[in-house]
């Protein structure tokens, strides 16, 4: 049954979760503890830190989001591709490189257009 | 076998219900959206369980990233809306929220005790669309990426080639939409003007 694969899966979430612990409360036990005022303040590159640290970005991130979810799209229809590499052969293939192809051009669009160039 | 399949169930489920509780209760929307990562990524747990591999890849790899990046870039671009804390206000739209969620859960209670099955049983409008018990065995054995794999480049080749097309309209729609129209053409014309 195909479903016992995932038990791999489940050990590295398991060892994850356990290491991540691990590492938390070791260093919790063994820590010196000298807590300060200046020393609990929160770092920011050596400055003092002065705001708010949730401030509003520019709406040229949104591009970047935006362009990031089109190329996921594309890795949700590359997987089963992926997936079945070894059975589907050379048209497959070439199908796969039109389908990459086509996207590249709207990256080379995007290029063209400065709109990856930060202004 | 049975014993662990259900535990593991319950694990998730448990798992997604205290996550999905956080996203409503969580005092920072931030929270609220860290804890949303989670419920997806439970809910593609339930997918694995349901044998459905190809889903739960794509539960994580457009909800779990794609759709909370964007979501976290909302909250990142609105200024003052990341302090704020999501309370329940009191006012004629609360009602509507009771009254849709109420139906959407009634639908849901109708769902698992069988509800549908004896209605389509008496309509007989699903007795043609069921899957063979062999469809439903090479599905439990091999999972449904490869052969949804095998589908998509073989019988489905066409509308899979339309979609870069569709994928490349939203890119271009993007560019064009978030640049300032005429800003590389006014570059371009003070560039060739100074350079005359």
């Amino acid at each position: 049954m195909y479903i016992s694969g995932y038990g791999i899966l489940i050990a590295f979430i398991m060892f994850s979760f356990a290491f991540a612990a691990a590492a938390l409360i070791l260093s919790f036990i063994v820590q010196p503890k000298a807590p300060g005022k200046l020393k609990e303040n929160t770092y920011e590159c050596g400055m003092k830190p002065f705001g708010d640290s949730r401030i509003q970005f520019d709406i040229k991130y949104y591009l970047y989001a935006l362009l990031f979810l089109i190329f996921d799209i594309e890795a949700v229809f590359l997987f089963p591709w992926a997936v079945s590499y070894n059975k589907l052969g050379l048209f497959a293939l070439v199908e796969a490189l039109i389908f990459i192809g086509i996207l590249i051009l709207g990256l080379v669009y995007a290029w063209k257009k400065d709109a990856l160039k930060w202004q | 076998m049975e014993v662990i399949y259900n535990l593991f169930f319950y694990l998730i489920s448990f798992v997604l219900i205290i996550s999905a509780l956080g996203v409503v209760f969580m005092p920072r929307i931030v929270y609220s959206a860290v804890s949303l990562i989670l419920a997806f990524i439970s809910v593609a747990g339930i997918f694995v369980m349901l044998n459905a591999d190809f889903l739960a890849i794509t539960q994580i790899i457009v909800y779990a990233v794609g759709i909370t990046i964007i979501l976290i870039f909302a909250i990142m671009l609105t200024g003052k809306i990341s302090e704020k804390k999501l309370w329940i206000a009191f006012a004629p739209r609360t009602l509507f929220a009771f009254a849709i969620s109420g139906a959407f859960f009634v639908t849901i209670l109708f769902a698992i005790t069988d509800g549908f099955k004896l209605v389509a049983r008496e309509s007989n409008i699903f007795s043609a669309t069921l899957p063979s018990l062999e469809t439903i065995e090479t599905l439990q054995t091999e999972g449904t990426t490869g052969i949804i794999g095998k589908a998509l480049f073989t019988k489905y080749v066409l509308p899979f080639e339309v979609l870069s097309l569709l994928l490349i309209a939203a890119m271009l729609g993007a560019i064009v939409m978030t640049k300032k129209s005429g800003d590389n053409l006014i570059n371009h014309t003070t560039k060739t003007i100074e350079e005359d």
